[in-house]
């Protein structure tokens, strides 16, 4: 068994780092949440990181993070108080007492802003959040997936209004959700229907902050110029591209969301391997055959700078590595791959991922990182 | 049809194609194509070896699963891609449209339509060859079609550059192309590389088959063996346009022809002044039978094709500022210039230079001769003039020297007689003539000569001789024995006169 696991301070770069790669090109400003948190936890102790199995099985656990448009989030950042409102209506729509809360979503800005809304209710994080990655939608939230009911859902807009939808099912939940978001003032804050803590294993995907943790920490540990390739498998990937973007394109038709086309040509092989975004990178062709996409991980990483490039960051001539790294195996199951695979994002093509999936505990790294937190 | 399969190069060079744009990988067109393969969309392209998959639904140029269909076809050694839409690709397609070798073709025609023609194409070529005969048929089986028509038709049919040259090759419809190796002879379906493509020249065989009278060029931008079989159908579907419209212009110039034949032959016969009729008639044909007419003939070898000939004269005579009135005869052209009042010699000497360098200008009349008359007042003028021409004209067929041209002027028509005698022809009859009179004693030729010269005077021969006048008349009596002529007739006389001239005059 695992035990809790106290970060410091001194770890919030290498959450912000794993949280980034997590976003695939998408999830929002995340050093913007590295940030608050620091100032929200200037002179304390980092909320606990615990595994679910350390509650009791009935210990009510409550999701929580930001949704909406993260440009928006920048110019009027939370002040802090958006979470409690949040949690606590939940908490009393549902007559529970919430143990601990988690993340929606561990890649991006929410990766880090989970730790920042338990250090304003004083509790404790759950490793574990309902993405394993940055994805788009409501529906694409794992204990949607897993069957469970997202209401009673309460949303709190930085502006100051709160609302608690219940009784309604998960799209109505996802139109009502953007119906508030323009009166929020572009975000809001988000908290879910509690799960219960023998749920996490099965309704949500656990592990994912130590992931992000551990990713982050390999990452900035590499150096800033070295072989890409070796980057790749020191991540658990693999290296698609590592070369000069030849073009950016970008299509604002068809949804809300932008999408685009990223084109790298490899400086070894000049092979093209393009990448398809819609807020995420999504799936990658090299000279037209696919070789990564959802719910599989690509990430843009700049060869100069080091730092993952985001969707909305990346244009022609940047240097960049193209990387694949292995997707959360909760979403590689029959009947939710439908949700993020590529159709999932009109991009017709069955999924294109590695042999093996992420699952928590073969991550040779994260074990060693447990090993450190029994040891504490 | 065993010929190789076409390329997509070939296939976009066909009329029906010009709306289909390569949008990348334009240098991977010259791969065999076997087979048209029609998906509905992107996401159901199943390519295979030697095709071209043709996309119905349209797509945006930015659409990723172009790249993959790419790729795809790659893999199962397509031939292209053809979509709907002409919209440029990302720079990346492009790039990877060459990089797999496969092209990226787009149009804004139906896509349908165009896979039908070309799996029917493939197919059956001679289907395809079939239907565009028979429009081409259709096109220009109506009378009356003329060349500059029928140029317009075959180009539009074949999408093709084509033009139409007279025998000669002088341009008569069209642009024509330089095509190098292109002869106007012999009169047989000729066919010359041409850049990428070839250039066929396609004749209407002249009535003599020897040469042509008109050549239909047309130029194939794609050497494709297959289409240049059907635009050899095409060619052959216009050159029998082209024969009718020939043969229709010819029995128009026949019957006029025949009618200024007519016309003439009455004037030539004519005696006194001519009935109001004949006046009407020749008035009709824009003849005026008053004023001074100065006649030429120009002879032509038998072979010569003297009615398709008469426009192409005209306007050379015309060129040399001469206007004249012409008639095919049947060893050529009668011709002349009415002028108001006598003319001046100056005025004579335009005409008459201007039809000499007409005659050296014009190549069917390399071997010609021409004889010009003097100038005759009023209509009985046209027969005299006329008449004087054609002895002319008799007269220098036999002159070389003087480029097989002869005028009559006022002082040279007896100098033209005497240089008669000096011809081929006359000569060796003269010889003849006298032959019986050679190696028998007493110069028997020289007092034939002498005795006709003092005009059959025996003492004036004898005085001329240095011999007793009973030699003399003993010497005639033999002459006449030996030649069986009575020198008591003036023809006679005449002849023999001319033959001594010649005959001693040679020696």
């Amino acid at each position: 068994m695992t035990s809790a696991l106290a970060p410091s301070h001194d770890d919030i770069a290498a959450l912000e780092r794993g949280s980034t790669l997590l976003g695939c090109g998408g999830g929002g400003p995340t050093p913007l949440a590295a940030s608050l948190l620091r100032r929200w936890t200037a002179g304390k102790a980092l909320p606990r990181l615990l595994d679910a199995a350390e509650l009791p099985p009935d210990a009510p656990v409550i999701a929580t993070g930001i949704v909406g448009a993260t440009a928006a989030l920048a110019e009027k950042p939370p002040g802090g108080a958006e979470f409690p409102a949040v949690v606590e209506a939940v908490a009393a729509a549902t007559r529970t007492r919430p143990h601990a809360v988690m993340g929606i979503e561990v890649g991006g800005v929410n990766g880090v802003m989970v730790f920042a809304a338990a250090a304003v209710l004083g509790l404790d994080v759950v490793d574990a959040d309902l993405m394993g990655r940055a994805l788009p939608r409501l529906d694409q939230l794992a204990s949607a997936a897993a069957g469970r009911p997202l209401a009673p859902v309460a949303l709190a807009g930085g502006s100051g209004p709160t609302a608690v939808f219940d009784g309604i099912d998960d799209r109505a939940t996802e139109r009502l959700a953007r119906s508030f978001l323009p009166e929020a003032g572009g975000w809001a804050s988000v908290a879910f229907a509690p799960l219960r803590a023998a749920d996490i294993a099965n309704a949500a995907i656990p592990g994912t902050v130590r992931r992000a943790l551990h990713l982050g920490r390999t990452h900035l540990a590499l150096p800033v110029a070295g072989d890409a390739r070796t980057a790749a498998r020191a991540l658990g990937g693999e290296l698609l591209c590592d070369g000069r973007v030849l073009e950016v394109v970008r299509h604002r038709t068809r949804r809300t969301f932008a999408q685009g086309t990223v084109t790298v040509v490899d400086d070894a092989a000049g092979a093209l391997t393009r990448v398809e975004m819609e807020n995420e990178y999504l799936l990658a062709l090299t000279d037209g055959t696919p070789v990564a996409s959802t719910p599989d991980l690509i990430c843009l990483v700049d060869r100069r700078t080091g730092s993952p490039v985001g969707c909305d960051q990346v244009r022609a001539g940047l240097d960049i590595a193209v990387l694949h790294l292995p997707g959360a195996a909760f979403w590689r199951h029959p009947d939710r791959i439908g949700r993020v695979g590529p159709r999932a994002f009109d991009l017709a093509h069955p999924p294109v991922l590695l042999d093996r999936p992420w699952t928590g505990g073969s991550d040779p790294a994260d074990r060693a990182g447990r090993a450190a937190g029994a040891a504490r | 049809m065993t010929a190789r399969p076409p390329t997509l190069a070939d296939v976009c060079a066909r009329p029906a194609w010009t709306g289909v744009a390569a949008l990348a990988g334009a240098e991977h067109l010259h791969r065999p194509l076997t087979e048209v393969v029609v998906a509905r969309d992107l996401d159901a392209v199943r390519p295979a070896a030697g095709a071209l998959i043709a996309v119905l639904t349209p797509v945006t140029g930015a659409d990723w699963r172009i790249d993959a269909a790419l790729r795809r076809l790659a893999d199962a050694g397509a031939c292209g891609l053809l979509v709907s839409g002409r919209a440029a690709p990302l720079r990346a397609t492009a790039i990877l449209a060459d990089r797999v070798g496969i092209p990226l073709l787009g149009t804004d025609d139906d896509i349908v339509a165009l896979a039908v023609g070309l799996r029917e194409l493939l197919s059956a070529p001679e289907m395809d060859r079939a239907r565009l005969l028979v429009r081409a048929h259709e096109a220009l089986s109506r009378r009356g079609t003329t060349p500059k028509e029928v140029a317009a038709t075959v180009a539009a049919l074949l999408g093709a550059r084509v033009w139409i040259l007279s025998g000669e090759g002088a341009t008569l419809a069209g642009d024509p192309v330089e095509v190098e190796g292109f002869r106007t002879a012999p009169p047989m379906v000729q066919r010359h590389p041409h850049g990428r493509g070839v250039a066929l020249f396609a004749p209407v065989p002249a009535h003599d088959a020897d040469h042509a009278d008109l050549w239909m060029g047309v130029l194939l931008d794609q050497n494709d063996a297959a289409w240049e079989e059907t635009a050899r159908g095409v060619a052959a579907v216009a050159t029998m346009a082209l024969r009718c419209w020939r043969a229709d212009r010819r029995v128009e110039i026949e019957r006029d022809a025949r009618l200024r034949a007519t016309v003439l032959g009455e004037l030539l016969r004519l005696d006194g002044e001519p009935s109001a009729e004949l006046r009407n008639r020749a008035g009709d044909l824009g003849w005026r039978l008053g004023g001074w007419h100065l006649g030429f003939h120009i002879g032509v070898p038998d072979g010569v094709d003297v009615l398709g000939s008469t426009a192409e004269l005209l306007s050379a005579l015309e060129a040399e500022g001469i206007q004249a009135t012409l008639v095919e005869r049947h060893d050529g052209w009668s011709g002349w210039v009415t002028l108001g009042s006598e003319p001046a010699p100056d005025a004579v000497g335009t005409v008459v230079n201007g039809v000499r360098r007409t005659q050296r200008r014009l190549a069917r009349l390399a071997s010609s001769h021409v004889g010009i008359g003097r100038a005759h007042a009023g209509p009985a003028g046209i027969s005299a003039t006329l008449g004087e021409a054609a002895d002319a004209a008799r007269l220098a067929a036999n002159r070389r020297e003087v480029g097989r041209f002869l005028h009559i002027d006022r002082l040279g028509l007896a100098q033209l007689l005497l240089a008669w005698t000096r011809t081929d022809t006359f000569q060796p009859a003269a010889r003849d003539l006298l032959a019986p009179l050679s190696g028998q004693p007493g110069e028997l030729d020289r007092t034939l000569a002498a005795y006709l010269d003092a005009e059959s005077n025996l003492t004036e021969t004898a005085a001329v001789l240095g011999v007793h006048r009973n030699t003399v008349a003993a010497r005639i009596a033999r002459v006449e024995a030996l030649l069986g002529v009575d020198l008591g007739s003036a023809d006679e006389r005449l002849a023999l006169h001319l033959a001594c001239h010649t005959v001693l005059g040679d020696r």
